[in-house]
């Protein structure tokens, strides 16, 4: 069941390359599917999630959205639809969600900044050179504050992918040849060790987002480890109250077999009679 | 410029032999009483007050801030090691200080836990620097009813920003300015409130209701709670630990600064350390990128609260020095030695006695210095402290709180007082009622009474004294904003809630 993450530059025929993996593997390709999800999750409209994420947004709507809330929705339609396996995820932060989980090739597909220029050109039928300059400056600076907002990491640092495809020199077919060489090495082989990885991922991220949706829990800022359905919650909250709910939760998720509550109210831990003020 | 000559003629006060010693000799004591639970900045500076009634002010006021330096940093090292902040301001640094101890990496948290402080009090030393002899020279255009105000609005604060609530602050301030009231009537001659007991007619001092309310009180309480100690970690920090430390630090730029400046804003109003420290972690714990990792050991989570903690401390002295309105009890007790010095506080000290204040303020750039270096090289000796059982701990403390108390006015009745502060103490604690309101009612009740007095003379009874020119008008309308800020507040709640169901009904989904 394989499971492959991939992101692309604009303009840089990732497109083709997804689309052409995927049918010749049997796959199925996601790339919008993510936002219906997530869009009626965070009771927001598909196109402003889709403007968000290809940094279309404008600034009043940027500051109204809860980017929180979108990376933590994101996150866990990500993990589930790794979950159901035989998939090509485009985008959606999908190569660094994914790269914990050994059996998932997570791949780059780039080409000079020129070059795509031409292909998008041809593609657009427009020789409005600068707008097309602009429009793929915008994509990519969009990608790259999203990658270091989300996850601290620089988007097209190649130390955090598994593969970097330069269109400029590899047509879409090799490209394709060269994805399916690297599913067949060992090194992507799913394991169950692999597979426990990838299920205690997906738990992880299914709490956090039940966390979120809970108006009770919503506020909350924690550390969730899963382990085979026990789920340990680790980090100080503000209320006693905010602690037992996040627990009842996080115990109503689906595949969530123990909650291990180790949060800390944040409260003072001793009577004092100077407290208050000093 | 001028400030920066006169700090440096303070420097050069401070650091005669003779003060130097008595700043070490602070320090270290701070940090034993900051160790030691059932010892607070407060009652320990006001225990040790009469080890300095024959000083000269300058020695005595640069040894018992260096007390209470020592206090803020010494509060750290128990919330590291043992889990049990030796201070409330430190309570929120055992979040993360002790886990990290228990990680075995207590060096690196308690050399953050220091250097933070450091930080904090350096950020609030500069800001007093240059702000307090500024708000001294508006302040020397003061009459009686600029005074009132500034004191009522230090009253109100205290309702307005009290996390607990008002009714209790209220209830706290009035038995405060009842028992101010006792004695002798400062205008007229009249005996209030003494029920033909002479011992009351000097009235309570309030050193001994502060060694009274905090000492023995926190004594009692400690004794219920039954306290054991266990370490996480041995205290020791070897130089390699710091300065790899200090090469983490400036990451926590950010965090430092906001916390410092927190921790300004909520000591020179007066809101005071530990809701500071608080406030900073939860700021911290929101804004940082690991903010889900809090609680689990993060340095972060140890430069948030001490910064604000530290910052909030020293700031409170800025309102003490420059306006003689104390923003802590700390800084109250500091107020009642300079009464005992023979000092006026206010702003005319600045121009008196140039050189007890900038020794002052020298001391405070010198004494934190001197306190980091002594903590970060004595942590293990001040540990050991807390090996010496409670049972043997208690008593001693008691009796220097008794031997505190009895020299304030060499009156053995002073001593009942005490022990009566101490059972009020402990009932307000248990019932939830705030302390430090009813001491400083207790230290400004006297001076509120004599400016509103003097006011109403001044104006013949008329109350728009109180709104009579743009000065005095701002105060009292902030006074009053502060005073009804619990009832305001829950307006714009309401207001909010409000308006976040409506949007909510109107947002289109698709």
């Amino acid at each position: 069941m394989p499971v492959i993450a991939m992101n692309q530059e604009m303009g840089s025929k990732g497109k083709d390359v997804a689309a052409l993996l995927a049918q010749q593997l049997g796959l199925t390709l996601v790339r919008h599917e993510v936002v219906d999800h997530v869009a009626e999750k965070m009771r927001a409209k598909k196109s402003l999630i889709r403007r968000i994420m290809e940094g279309k947004a404008g600034i009043i709507e940027g500051m109204a959205t809860d980017k929180k809330s979108l990376a933590i929705y994101t996150a866990e339609e990500v993990f589930e639809l790794a979950l159901k396996g035989n998939v090509v995820i485009r985008g959606w932060g999908a190569t660094y969600l994914l790269r914990a989980v050994p059996h998932i090739p997570c791949i780059r597909v780039c080409a000079p900044l020129e070059v795509r220029m031409k292909w998008l050109m041809a593609q657009l039928e427009t020789d409005d050179e600068e707008l097309v300059r602009e429009e793929l400056r915008r994509s990519d600076a969009a990608h790259i504050a999203n990658m270091q907002q989300r996850f601290g990491v620089t988007w097209g640092d190649p130390l955090i992918y598994d593969m970097v495809l330069n269109t400029e020199r590899l047509s879409v077919e090799t490209c394709v040849e060269e994805i399916k060489l690297l599913l067949q090495r060992p090194e992507f082989q799913e394991t169950p060790q692999s597979r426990a990885k990838l299920q205690n991922l997906a738990l992880e991220a299914r709490v956090r987002s039940a966390l979120k949706s809970d108006p009770d829990t919503d506020d909350i800022n924690i550390t969730i480890e899963a382990d085979n359905g026990h789920v340990k919650l680790l980090g100080i909250v503000l209320h006693d109250s905010e602690r037992v709910a996040a627990e009842k939760t996080a115990r109503a998720v689906a595949g969530v077999a123990a909650v291990d509550n180790q949060l800390k109210v944040m409260s003072r831990s001793r009577l004092f009679t100077s407290e208050k003020y000093d | 410029m001028e400030e920066l000559s006169a700090l440096f003629h303070g420097f050069a006060v401070v650091l005669t032999p003779q003060n130097f010693m008595l700043m070490l000799l602070g320090v270290v004591l701070g940090v034993i009483i900051g160790v030691l639970p059932g010892l607070g900045g407060a009652n320990g500076i006001a225990i040790l007050l009469p080890l300095t009634f024959s000083m000269d002010p300058t020695s005595a006021i640069i040894m018992l801030s260096c007390i209470y330096w020592g206090a803020l940093f010494g509060g750290a090292i128990t919330s590291i090691l043992f889990n049990i902040p030796g201070e409330p301001w430190s309570v929120a640094t055992t979040f993360d200080g002790y886990p990290l101890a228990q990680q075995g990496r207590a060096g690196e948290a308690l050399t953050a836990a220091f250097t933070s402080s450091f930080f904090g009090a350096l950020v609030a030393v500069i800001i007093i620097t240059f702000l307090a002899p500024l708000v001294a020279d508006f302040a020397l255009e003061f009459g009686p009813p600029e005074f009132f105000s500034v004191y009522l609005l230090t009253f109100c604060s205290f309702v307005g920003m009290g996390k607990g609530s008002p009714f209790k602050i209220i209830t706290s301030m009035m038995l405060g300015f009842a028992l101010a009231a006792v004695g002798i009537d400062t205008v007229t001659g009249q005996l209030r409130l003494t029920f033909g007991i002479s011992e009351l007619l000097k009235g309570f001092d309030f050193l001994v209701a502060v060694i009274g309310l905090f000492g023995i009180g926190e004594i009692l309480l400690t004794m219920e709670e039954g306290l054991e100690f266990r370490a996480a970690a041995q205290g020791k920090i070897n130089p390699k630990v710091v300065l790899q430390t200090w090469a983490q630090l400036p990451k926590y730029w950010a965090t430092a600064i906001r916390g410092s400046l927190i921790g300004c804003w909520l000591g020179i109003t007066p809101g005071g350390a530990t809701p500071a420290s608080f406030m900073s972690y939860g700021v911290a714990k929101r804004m940082s990128k690991d903010g889900d990792k809090f609680g689990t050991g993060q340095i972060e989570g140890i430069v948030a609260p001490e910064t604000a903690a530290h910052a909030a401390g020293t700031s409170a002295l800025l309102p003490m020095i420059s306006l003689g309105i104390p923003g802590s009890p700390t800084a109250a007790v500091l107020l009642g030695g300079l009464l005992i010095w023979g000092l006026q506080p206010g702003p005319l000290l600045f121009v008196e006695k140039a050189d007890f204040v900038w020794g002052l303020i020298a001391a405070m750039y010198l004494g934190n210095v001197a306190g980091l270096i002594v903590v970060l090289t004595c942590v293990p000796l001040f540990a050991a402290i807390l090996r010496i059982p409670f049972a043997v701990i208690a008593p001693v403390i008691i009796v220097i709180c008794a031997v505190g108390a009895y020299t304030v006015a060499n009156a053995q009745v002073d001593i009942w007082y005490m022990i009566a502060f101490g059972f009020i103490g402990y009932v307000f604690k248990k019932l939830d009622y705030p302390l430090a309101p009813l001491v400083l009612a207790i230290v400004l009740g006297d001076r509120a009474e004599d400016a509103f007095r003097q006011s109403m003379l001044v104006s013949q009874g008329d109350l728009t004294v109180l709104w009579s020119n743009w000065l005095v008008g701002s105060i009292s309308t902030l006074a009053l904003i502060m005073l009804f800020w619990p009832l305001i507040s829950k307006g714009l709640k309401k207001l909010r809630a409000g308006k976040i169901d409506t949007l909510q009904e109107q947002r289109p989904v698709e």
